[in-house]
């Protein structure tokens, strides 16, 4: 035998394959057997599961891995929210793309997806203080999803943008999809507001980092909220754009804190050290939030099946519950 | 430029053992090996003799002592053996492999994982790197990429039971539930064990033949009695059927050995629920709830939330 079969042989007899089989334990065993019965209980008899994404910028790409990792894990989520990159993979998970599609687009965004960015757009900005256009942004959405309103969506959907002037959360549940998520993803500063019925919008991460309260708006009983946060105090912005996301990370980190536990369920992918604008680790956002997620997963399950044990249970409760 | 080629040549030759006449053999420690002398081996290779060993039979000696230190239980000391056997050798695919699969079974499956690529990358239809990448690739999340490198394991790997049972759990979890199916019986056909007759259940169960995936789990419980989750998988799955009556017995049986699992008071208390024996259904739930073991928390927490629903706790 040569060595190349007899290591093989070697690595076998080692029990590698063995060595991963184990007993099912006795909550692998529970758990399976009433997520069964979760996912077999009736749309209009189950709780209405929530998936929000948080803002992020090209971090937040981590949010197709964790989309990902959840439908292997067998969540089906009927209410999605989002705010900035949040919302525009959001509105693509909602609007019915497979999710294997929204992974080869994240894998094309770079630092000027979605506006008019090139060497002379910023020469006007910086020179003549012209903000960029997000138009495209709008227009890669109606690629994608076609001229879809709020309501044709399979999924409910909504996204988060700011009012320039107010300072207000402007949730968007109605209307045209691609104008909404050009709002939520327009960063101050860089881009034209957006005008919309008398606001000027912007980007949304600054008051609503991750939009949990827009999941229950629409009526979301249980929320997990998939979250990019940077780990800003690593981050040494060298540009004016870095800055800027600097500014807006610290801002939504901090709203986080709260919103977090308004979430039933968080799943935070380690991505806080991947720069906002670098779109060469995007491959690698995506990859740690399939990590994340897959290791989150049964715990996850674990938290709805306890939230939904009245459903569960109905018809094993005596009468007068 | 002649003498630096005379060195040359007198460099390559001491090298190679000529001059200095101290040409050592790996045969000795391989037969060691074969002979399952693991502690000769050790003590063979790391006396010198493995500094002394040239080209080939240097590559192999460090694969020897790696591997004999894992057949000891001296993970650390293989582990520092097959990093500076790659480090000399880094397209040894051998000893590349070992590197792989003690950081895999470690734990240390993302550190583990480019080691694998790299072998694939010298020799494409490496079993062993395929089996790995599957692994690792199933356990991190990536089901799609884990199900194309068990399809190339199995294709030099079609006779290790094992490999098609891991093959039907990736499809299972990817629900293919045909293709789980079909790899379990494979496996089945191989070798009959109890988590392959538990993964070939579990396939009829996904695939919506509650009846066959029961009448399996019997079997596979008769055959192996002391395998307690294919006993509680037996009770639990005839609650789903409904048929309350049978899951109960086994249930009882279950509560009645030493040690009684948590699940067990769950099948019961349910059991009991459908009976309208509130008072005996919440004392074992009680139990369920007061479980402490670590593969039982979320029988205890489930068992909990029941109490609560009940009015009980």
């Amino acid at each position: 035998m040569t060595l190349a079969a007899s290591a093989l042989r070697a690595l076998l007899s080692l029990g590698l394959a063995a060595a991963l089989a184990a007993p099912m334990s006795q909550n692998a065993l529970l758990r399976d057997d009433l997520w069964r019965s979760f996912n077999a209980l009736p749309n209009t008899e189950r709780p209405k599961l929530g998936l929000v994404l948080s803002a992020g910028s090209l971090r937040a790409t981590t949010h197709v891995g964790v989309i990902y990792a959840l439908e292997n894990a067998g969540f089906r989520f009927d209410v999605v929210t989002g705010t900035s990159m949040g919302a525009v993979l959001g509105s693509l998970y909602a609007g019915g793309l497979p999710i294997s599609k929204i992974w080869q687009e994240a894998l094309k965004l770079h630092v000027g997806s979605g506006s008019n960015l090139d060497a002379l757009s910023l020469i006007r900005l910086l020179l003549a203080d012209k903000l960029l256009s997000s138009a495209p942004t709008e227009r890669f959405i109606h690629e994608q999803l076609g001229d879809k309103r709020f309501e044709d969506l399979p999924r409910r959907f909504a996204c988060v943008a700011m009012d320039l002037y107010t300072g207000e959360a402007i949730v968007f549940r109605e209307g045209d999809v691609g104008l909404a998520v050009r709002a939520s993803m327009n960063l101050p500063g860089v881009f034209q507001p957006v005008e919309y019925r008398h606001r000027y919008l912007v980007d949304g991460g600054v008051v609503d980092y991750i939009p949990v309260d827009a999941a229950r708006l629409l009526k979301a009983d249980w929320v997990l909220a998939s979250v990019a946060e940077a780990d800003y105090t690593h981050a040494r912005p060298t540009s004016v754009l870095q800055s800027l996301e600097q500014v807006i990370d610290i801002r939504g980190s901090l709203l986080s804190r709260e919103q977090r536990k308004q979430a039933n369920f968080v799943i935070e992918p380690p991505v806080g050290d991947i720069g906002s604008m670098e779109a060469n680790r995007i491959p690698e956002a995506i990859r740690k939030g399939v990590i994340a997620a897959t290791r989150a997963a049964p715990k996850a399950q674990e938290n709805l099946i306890l939230f939904s044990m009245k459903e569960l249970m109905r018809g094993w409760l005596p009468e007068a519950q | 430029m002649k003498a630096v080629f005379l060195l040359a040549c007198l460099c390559a030759a001491a090298r190679a053992g000529w001059l200095s006449g101290e040409a050592a053999s790996i045969d000795g420690p391989r037969q060691l090996f074969q002979a399952g002398r693991y502690e000769k081996v050790v003590g063979a290779l790391g006396d010198g003799l493995l500094q002394k060993l040239r080209g080939a039979d240097q590559q192999d000696g460090y694969y020897y002592l790696g591997l004999s230190y894992e057949r000891l239980g001296r993970l650390d000391k293989a582990l520092g053996v097959y990093q500076l056997g790659v480090k000399l050798f880094p397209r040894d695919i051998n000893l590349l492999t070992q590197l792989a699969m003690l950081l895999h079974t470690s734990g240390l499956e993302e550190q583990a994982e480019p080691l694998f690529q790299k072998v694939l990358a010298i020799h494409p239809n490496n079993a062993a790197a395929h089996l790995g990448l599957a692994q690792i690739d199933h356990s991190l999340g990536f089901l799609d990429l884990s199900v194309a490198h068990y399809q190339k394991a199995l294709e030099t790997m079609g006779d290790n039971p094992a490999v098609w049972r891991e093959y039907s759990e990736v499809s299972l979890d990817r629900r293919d539930y045909a293709t789980a199916e079909q790899a379990a019986r494979r496996a089945l056909a191989l070798s009959s064990d109890p988590d392959g007759m538990l993964d070939l259940a579990r396939a009829l169960r996904a695939s919506g033949r509650l009846d066959q995936a029961i009448a399996t789990l019997d079997l596979a419980a008769q055959r192996f009695p002391r395998r307690r989750d294919l006993s509680l998988a037996r009770a639990l799955w005839r609650l789903e059927e409904g048929r309350y009556d049978e899951a109960l017995p086994l249930a009882q049986a279950l509560l009645a050995a030493p040690d009684p699992p948590a699940l067990a008071y769950w099948i019961r208390a349910r059991v009991e629920l459908k009976r309208d024996g509130y008072q005996a259904a919440v004392a074992d739930l009680r139990s369920a709830a007061a479980s402490e073991g670590d593969d039982s928390s979320f029988v205890a927490a489930a068992s909990e939330k029941l109490l609560a629903l009940l009015g009980a706790r």
